[in-house]
């Protein structure tokens, strides 16, 4: 055999082996995408993904999740999303992402900590996409539900509270099974951020039944008791603000609480004893969800942040008493020997001037922030934020850009190829800002609670407040009456509301600022002119320096707490 | 130390005080107009152009070739005339300290650019003085020719790089540090005036001076 041989043998073993060798990792490496919410996803809003892993590479260390949006004549961007795997080599992660158009598939790579590719999916969106929010399904109902219900299995229920946005109502059912504590406090965080939860619990509550799911339910001490017609209800003690919607046999069937900004519905019979009619009359009393939007506030808040600069006067003073001591020196001391130290003197007294005058205050930023959030705490909370950001560069600035969750970004209509483009990684955004333009991100995201507090009598307030700051702004709220509080202090605390109720719902902090404004805002999404309500507020700034890029942030923050009665 | 050999004297002082004039007004203009986020939507020009470091660079420039006019007209010459002119150069950058201090709150986060400003437009200065040195020298061109072939030279070196190579103009190696240029062409920004500088000044310290009366 010549030498082309050899070498042609060579070659051949050398392709064959790569060949064998990637598809052995790419074998080796499996995972599974579901996406959507009962497989369904509506373009605008967070969809669940959930990725299932087996026998991972020992090298993979994240999943990057890509979405290619738009087209020649709108515009063409990608925006990534990296998150990290788990330790073991099986398992599962949940994220919720927002879709923005269904056109081109998802893609979901896994990457080694160089960036390599061990892994890709494809995931199609097309036939998924539904346009608007839908009632999903959990467990059996003796009739399909009426209108577009999307079922989902008890496994596949999003275990985090943003993955329901595409959710009109959830509706759970007869289940073998009960749902675990994350899906519990995913429904509950959903519920109070503006969610409708529809519960059958009748005789099988027990297979239901979890300490979130007493929490959510309109009745206290459930028991079961028997109707007039011979079917199992669940009865109980209605709590405060519960009200029965219909009856049956005199013994209350439908209920509906107020939790946070969302609604609970208890149906006190099984999902299987309903007929078609039972069910559309209830479809009729369920509320749609209402998603808290903070994007129109955070915008007009970043409107009005001041910008951060010397005065223009001092900056003019500065040179009329440099252009007047210079000749003023020199006139009297020009030719000597100790005229340009004495020069240098005086321009260095300027320049102290100058220095204890520029400071951190009056020294421009890149990038001005504002946050508008939103707290929404009963048992549990969450945070509803929108972030509005302005470049004040004049070149290009790329920055991280801090955020609680994957974050959402509403498009424009049409906008520059690339312009968009965004990655997040560890809890941060990387986008590259164009001089002077605005971007909008929101999130939705678990949060402390840091507020509880009870109403104990007509006018004592127990109040807990377990952050370490002081909220300077509060009020409380008793069904659209408003009584004054004062600063809140940290621990443990009581207040005796003053005799200075106002009918009509005042503002909050300055009048016409930002916290009045959110509080406007929020009064009519979140309905509070029912129930008790305790709302405080404030208005901080942060200022930081990120790679260069400086970033001068305000974080208006609305808390909005359930108050519990006596 | 005769009157001859002052840093700074009455017959000299002209180029410092339009440095310090102009660069203080640049300042002024370099402050952004806008108060509030709303105004840099609604007018981009509101977000402050850095005015002062062009002005710096180019009042810097013109500071180097008065300053070299003045040593060919007190007859300066040999090393004393060149460590003369860099310490009348790095006074010229003195003056512009109050306003430099003041500038970083335009631009904040800075400070290594302002330093390759500063040193770049030194640089710029002395080799602008030892040109100046040496055109006008009384006996190699007459004072008209003198006077014009110094500013010509000075026009075509801050703007004839513009049109295709504007690293190489004063001005555009500014807008380059500014917009944080990569160190090659940082570096590449400082060899006109490191090789002007380096050609310059053995001519002009050699050169013959004659003192006016």
């Amino acid at each position: 055999m010549g030498r082309r041989g050899l070498s042609s043998i060579a070659i051949f073993l050398t392709f064959t082996g790569f060949v064998v060798g990637s598809w052995t990792v790419f074998a080796a490496s499996t995972f599974d995408v579901t996406v959507g919410l009962a497989g369904r996803v509506v373009p605008g809003r967070l969809a669940p993904i959930r990725l299932t892993f087996a026998d991972l590479p020992s090298g993979a260390t994240r999943l990057c999740i890509t979405q290619h949006i738009g087209n020649a004549w709108r515009g063409e961007t990608t925006l990534s999303y990296e998150i990290p795997v788990p330790d073991t080599d099986c398992g599962d992660v949940e994220v919720a992402i927002p879709i923005y158009d269904a056109a081109r598939p998802l893609r979901v790579l896994l990457l080694s900590a160089d960036g390599r590719r061990l892994a890709e999916r494809d995931v199609e969106l097309r036939s998924r996409t539904v346009d608007d929010a839908f009632q999903v399904a959990v467990g059996a109902f003796s009739v399909p539900l009426p209108g577009q219900a999307a079922s989902v299995s008890l496994a596949d229920l999003p275990k985090t509270w943003s993955a329901y946005a595409a959710a009109e109502s959830v509706w759970i059912g007869r289940v073998r099974s009960g749902l675990d504590a994350e899906q519990w406090d995913a429904l509950a965080r959903w519920v109070l951020s503006g969610g409708s939860l529809v519960v059958f619990a009748g005789a099988d509550l027990f297979v239901l039944d979890a300490p979130r799911l007493r929490d959510l339910l309109p009745i206290l001490n459930p028991s079961l008791a028997e109707r007039g017609d011979n079917a199992p209800a669940l009865t109980g003690d209605l709590r405060s603000g519960a009200i029965t919607l219909a009856r049956r046999e005199g013994v209350p069937w439908l209920i509906q609480r107020r939790y946070g900004g969302g609604n609970v519905l208890l149906v006190t019979t099984d999902a299987l004893a309903l007929d078609a009619a039972e069910l559309s009359e209830i479809r009729s009393h369920t509320p749609s969800s209402r998603g808290l939007c903070l994007v129109g506030a955070a915008s007009e808040f970043l409107d009005l942040q001041p910008i951060d600069r010397p005065s223009r006067w001092v900056a003019a003073v500065l040179t009329s008493l440099a252009a007047v001591t210079l000749p003023a020196v020199v006139g009297r001391l020009g030719g000597r020997r100790w005229a340009a130290p004495v020069l240098c003197a005086a321009f260095a007294v300027l320049a102290l001037f100058s220095w204890i005058y520029t400071d951190s205050a009056r020294v421009g930023s890149d990038l001005y922030r504002t946050n508008a959030t939103v707290l929404i705490e009963g048992s549990l909370g969450v945070s509803v934020s929108s972030s509005a950001l302005c470049s004040a560069s004049r070149q290009p600035v790329t920055a991280g850009v801090g955020v609680d969750a994957v974050p959402y970004e509403p498009l424009p209509p049409s906008f520059e190829p690339g312009s968009r483009d965004a990655t997040y990684r560890d809890g941060a955004v990387r986008i590259t800002f164009a001089p002077g333009e605005r971007r909008v991100l929101v999130t939705q995201s678990d949060a402390p609670v840091e507020f509880r507090a009870r109403l104990t009598g007509d006018e004592e307030l127990r109040l807990s407040n377990r952050g370490s700051r002081v909220i300077e702004d509060a009020l409380l709220l008793v069904d659209g009456e408003v009584f004054p509080l004062p600063p809140l202090e940290p621990g443990e605390g009581t207040v005796y509301l003053s005799d200075s109720a106002s009918d009509t719902m005042g503002p909050l902090g300055p009048e016409g600022g930002p916290l009045g404004r959110l509080f406007a805002l929020v009064k009519d999404s979140l309905t509070l002119e029912r129930g008790t309500w305790l709302v405080a507020g404030e208005i901080t700034e942060r200022m930081r320096t990120d790679g260069g890029t400086s970033a001068h942030a305000r974080d208006v923050t609305l808390y909005v707490v359930e108050v519990g009665r006596d | 130390m005769t009157r001859s050999s002052a840093l700074i004297d009455r017959d000299s002082w002209r180029p410092y005080f339009s440095l310090v004039l102009f660069c203080g007004i640049a300042l002024v203009l370099s402050v952004p107009g806008a108060r509030v986020v709303r105004d840099l939507g609604s007018a981009p020009f509101l977000l402050g152009f850095p005015t002062f470091f062009y002005a710096q660079a180019l009042f810097m420039g013109s500071l180097g070739l008065g300053l070299g006019a003045a040593s060919a007209e007190r007859g300066e010459r040999g090393g004393r005339m060149v460590v003369a002119l860099g310490l009348r150069v790095l006074i010229g950058q003195l003056l512009c300290l109050p306003y430099l201090v003041f500038a970083r709150s335009l631009l904040p986060g800075r400070g290594g650019t302002f330093a390759l400003i500063a040193l770049f437009t030194t640089l710029v200065a002395l080799a602008l003085a030892m040109l100046g040195r040496l055109l006008e020298q009384p006996r190699r061109l007459g004072p008209s020719l003198g006077f014009l072939a110094k500013y010509v030279l000075f026009v075509a070196y801050y703007a004839a790089p513009l049109v295709g190579f504007p690293l190489f103009s004063p001005l555009g190696a500014v807008r380059l540090l500014l917009e944080g240029a990569a160190p090659p062409e940082a570096l590449l920004a400082f060899v006109v005036p490191v090789a002007l500088l380096a050609a310059l000044s053995p001519f002009a310290a050699g050169a013959r001076g004659e003192r006016r009366v």
